[in-house]
């Protein structure tokens, strides 16, 4: 990996500083873990009562409190659990276009979440998605220490999915650019997930294209070239087209119950406003 | 057809075109951007429509709606007109009628000229169309003809015979019968002057003419004095090279050859032959070889006759009949008889009768009267042939004091009549001339100046035209030819070169008709038929070195645009107004595309 990659591995690292990944809604399953989860668990530090929910665990009841009030009140003990996150990188060529920093956002962006989940007390595991999905070479190093991370794909992206820890947290870091019903990915993605984290990267060109201009415009997986004069009408109705694919993947993220974020590389490098992360609680301001 | 610009000078705008596209080229030419992916960049109309179609057009509609905006208000400055009726005005056209256009056999100019008229008024066809002859004199050729089939059929009358083709007159004419709105076209074989004819107006000049070399006979004559037959013959070489030619001189009577002569010339070297012919020699022809224009190459002439007028003296004054004896013998053309005179001079006092076809000179001479002398000065008449050439200067001119004479005055010295004419009709019809003269020879001194043999052959002369016979019996092309008749008839017959026999009038006993064919003419009467022989004798048309082929003048003046021809400046500007009435709602507008693709 280039020196280049790697000062955007330690900008996520550094920008992960200040935040945390949050707490996974649904508990990871596995072995107890070190973590505590926001749910009634089955760990024996005593958290709180509550009034008994339908579902919950009848072991739970408190039946002494039952008999004083009547009431069916549950104990809540804090739960504690081993939390993982899987990053999956896109690595499609369109990930590196030209001009735009949109790969080394994308590599900021995952050694971010890489980062920001072992601070977090996660393990992780980033992934790479392509012709196939596999992990990242000595991707359990800490993401400074990654290597092999590249954008060369071309062609169809991998549907079929590896099978994932249960009740991991998983984000998908691509910018989504390609044609077919995003519920072929997205359902095998948050598929037990703990949470489902879609993140669209785009470069500004991608959101925002230039108008007034004749451009010759060169697929950058394909290169095929269509050539055509951008004037105002153009730029809109790429932007309604946009809007439309996104809309259809916010639509099947969240009928997984995945969360769908839009981000622009240009933005995310300069700012590192997340805010939308956070408004999803995927993350925690520390 | 092609528009009319009247002010071409707006053509200057176009080089806002080019402006145009270099500002549409360098913002608009394509620039190779990288993008993530092209799916969101098609359109879906475009995969209904075809691509194919949409992306050809790479240009922006707006650019195109700019560039035709741009032409219309160029297109527009400079007003342009159209012609949309080819019928509106009658056309005149002046044909060069000299023999000049038959230069060239097959592709002489007359050939090709009718040609061209034929495929421009096929092409363009008038409101009716007129020919003029521009020949000698102007004549106009046939009808108006509202049908082009009508007016190429009268085209068979344009023969080119004339000797000048006077173009002016003919033009003039042209103009007067083809009214205001007449456009007029001369078609000749020869340049108009410089700057004769406008670049725009209602004059157009085309020329058909090709400049060569020509050897022609250029004059001709056949004399009879003295007894002797002879001939003149002038060859001149109207080229810039030397020419060789050999002459052939054939007595038509007899077929038997006069002569044969090899003619090597200089260059434009003008070469006179004379030639005395045997005796009874009768018509007779010489000949060049053929060239370019074979019309002048050969002449035909008649044996000429003198005409003798038969004088009778009674002439008493011994003095006065020696003079008159002399000075008539002087003229050559009188003959002095005693019976069946033409003229008859005398000093008889008193009335004199004499018949019908006798003039008479009545001599006033009475020795014993007293004299009165006159120095001048004197007053003549010079309308009158007896005063041709008559100067009566320094003379002294004597005559009796108390005598008076009748007629008109022909020479006064003051008011006393010396010289008078009196026309009489005689019972047959004819008119015949009485003249009187007031004259004493014994104290004037006019019988020793020339005027006195001028005046007596002018007499003669004045006479001689009178006697039956043509005037010439070798004529050039377009001359009058004149010829008197013995009586009194109403018309005789005519036969002309190439035309059938017709019957021409008569004015009192002299029938006169223009010599516009080149041939043997003859004149048949009762009694006698006289033949005259008319050649084209004419440098000026057989020098063909100046004739040229070219068009000058366009058919452009204001009756012309404001008749034949329509605006379109006010179709260019709506035109305007309707791509930049576009042009604004594409450029405003905020759901429809900006471009076709």
């Amino acid at each position: 990996m280039n020196q280049g990659a790697r000062t955007y591995l330690n900008q996520g690292e550094q920008a992960a500083e200040r935040y945390a990944l949050g707490t996974p809604r649904l508990a990871p399953a596995g072995l107890a873990g070190a973590t505590l989860s926001q749910r009634a668990g089955s760990s024996l530090e005593f958290k709180d009562h509550r009034a008994y929910e339908p579902g919950d665990d009848l072991r739970h009841i408190d039946w002494s409190a039952f008999a004083r009030s009547d009431q069916l009140t549950v104990k809540l003990y804090r739960e504690e659990v081993t939390p993982h996150l899987d990053v999956v990188i896109d690595t499609s060529r369109s990930m590196n276009l030209e001009g735009t920093p949109k790969a080394d956002a994308t590599i900021a962006l995952a050694a971010f979440f890489a980062s920001a989940a072992l601070r977090s007390g996660y393990t992780q595991t980033p992934w790479l998605l392509g012709e196939r999905c596999e992990p990242l070479p000595g991707g359990n190093r800490p993401p400074s220490q990654w290597e092999g991370l590249s954008f060369e794909h071309r062609g169809e992206i991998a549907t079929r999915l590896p099978t994932w820890r249960a009740r991991s947290t998983r984000v998908l870091i691509s910018d989504l650019f390609w044609l077919g019903e995003p519920l072929r990915l997205v359902r095998p993605f948050a598929d037990r997930s703990a949470t489902g984290i879609v993140v669209q990267l785009l470069a500004r060109e991608d959101a925002e294209p230039p108008e007034g201009q004749s451009v010759r415009l060169v697929d950058s997986e394909t290169d095929e070239v269509k050539e055509l004069h951008v004037d105002a009408a153009t730029a809109r109705r790429y932007r309604e087209a946009l809007a439309r694919h996104q809309q259809h993947w916010h639509e099947a993220c969240r009928q997984v119950g995945a969360v769908f974020v839009t981000l622009i590389a240009e933005e995310l490098l300069t700012h590192w406003n997340l805010d939308a992360l956070v408004m999803a609680e995927v993350l925690q301001v520390r | 057809m092609l528009p009319l610009f009247l002010y071409p000078l707006a053509f200057v705008g176009l080089i806002a075109i080019p402006a145009l596209v270099a500002i549409y080229y360098f913002r608009n030419r394509f620039k190779r951007r990288s993008v993530s992916s092209l799916m969101l960049w098609r359109d879906a109309r475009e995969a209904r429509e075809g691509g194919v179609r949409l992306r050809t057009l790479q240009t922006p509609l707006l650019f195109l709606l700019e560039l035709l905006a741009l032409l219309a208000l160029i297109f527009a400055a400079s007003e342009p007109m159209v012609r949309v009726s080819a019928t509106a005005r009658p056309v005149v056209v002046v044909l060069d009628d000299s023999f000049s256009m038959l230069a060239g056999g097959d592709d002489s100019p007359r050939r090709r000229a009718e040609a061209a008229l034929r495929k421009e008024f096929t092409t363009r066809p008038p409101f009716s169309l007129r020919f003029v002859l521009a020949g000698e004199r102007p004549q106009v050729l046939g009808d108006g003809a509202r049908y082009l089939s009508d007016a190429y059929g009268q085209l068979d009358g344009w023969r080119c015979t004339s000797p000048t083709a006077r173009l002016e007159p003919a033009l003039a004419l042209a103009g007067e019968i083809g009214g205001e709105l007449a456009l007029l076209m001369v078609v000749t074989d020869r340049a108009p002057a410089k700057d004769a004819i406008p670049d725009k107006g209602r004059v157009r000049w085309w020329a058909f003419g090709t400049a060569r070399g020509n050897v022609a006979i250029t004059s001709a004559a056949r004399s009879a004095r003295d007894g002797f037959d002879r001939c003149l013959i002038e060859v001149a070489n109207l080229s810039d090279t030397e020419e060789s030619r050999t002459l052939r001189m054939t007595d038509l009577q007899s077929g038997a050859s006069l002569d044969l002569l090899s003619l090597a010339m200089r260059p434009k070297e003008i070469r006179r032959l004379t030639m005395q012919l045997p005796e009874g020699t009768g018509p007779m022809r010489a000949a060049l070889d053929a060239d370019g224009l074979s019309v002048d190459d050969a002449v035909t002439l008649l044996p000429n006759f003198q005409r003798q007028v038969r004088v009778q003296m009674q002439v008493q004054n011994d003095r006065l009949r020696d003079l008159l004896q002399r000075g008539l013998k002087a003229s050559r053309a009188a003959q002095v008889v005693t019976e069946q005179p033409e003229l008859l001079v005398s000093d008889a006092v008193g009335e004199l009768s004499a018949s019908d076809q006798v003039w008479v000179a009545q001599f006033s001479s009475e020795p014993k009267s007293e004299p009165i002398a006159f120095s001048g000065p004197f007053v003549m008449d010079r309308t009158s042939p007896l005063t041709d050439g008559l100067s009566l200067r320094g003379i002294i001119w004597s005559t009796c004091k108390n005598d008076e004479i009748d007629g008109a005055p022909i020479i006064m010295a003051g008011n006393t009549v010396l010289v008078s004419d009196q026309e009489r009709v005689g019972t047959s019809g004819a008119v015949r001339h009485h003249l009187r003269l007031r004259f004493r020879p014994d104290v004037s001194t006019v019988q020793q100046t020339p005027d006195w043999p001028i005046f007596l052959a002018n007499l003669i002369a004045w006479r001689s035209t009178a006697l039956p016979g043509p005037e010439r019996v070798n004529v050039r092309l377009g001359e009058q030819v004149v010829i008197n008749l013995p009586t009194y008839r109403d018309n005789v017959r005519l036969v002309s070169p190439g035309r059938p026999s017709r019957s021409v009038p008569v004015k009192g006993r002299v029938v006169a008709f223009p010599a516009n064919e080149s041939g043997i003419w003859t004149v048949t009467s009762e009694e006698t038929t006289w033949s005259v022989s008319v050649n084209p004798l004419s440098a000026d048309e057989s020098d063909l070195r100046d004739t040229t082929s070219g068009q000058w003048g366009d058919w452009l003046d204001e009756a012309t645009l404001r008749q034949e021809y329509r605006g379109l400046m006010w179709l260019l500007i709506v035109l305007l107004l309707g791509l930049s009435g576009f042009h604004l709602f594409l450029t405003t507008r905020d759901s429809a595309p900006g471009r076709s693709a």
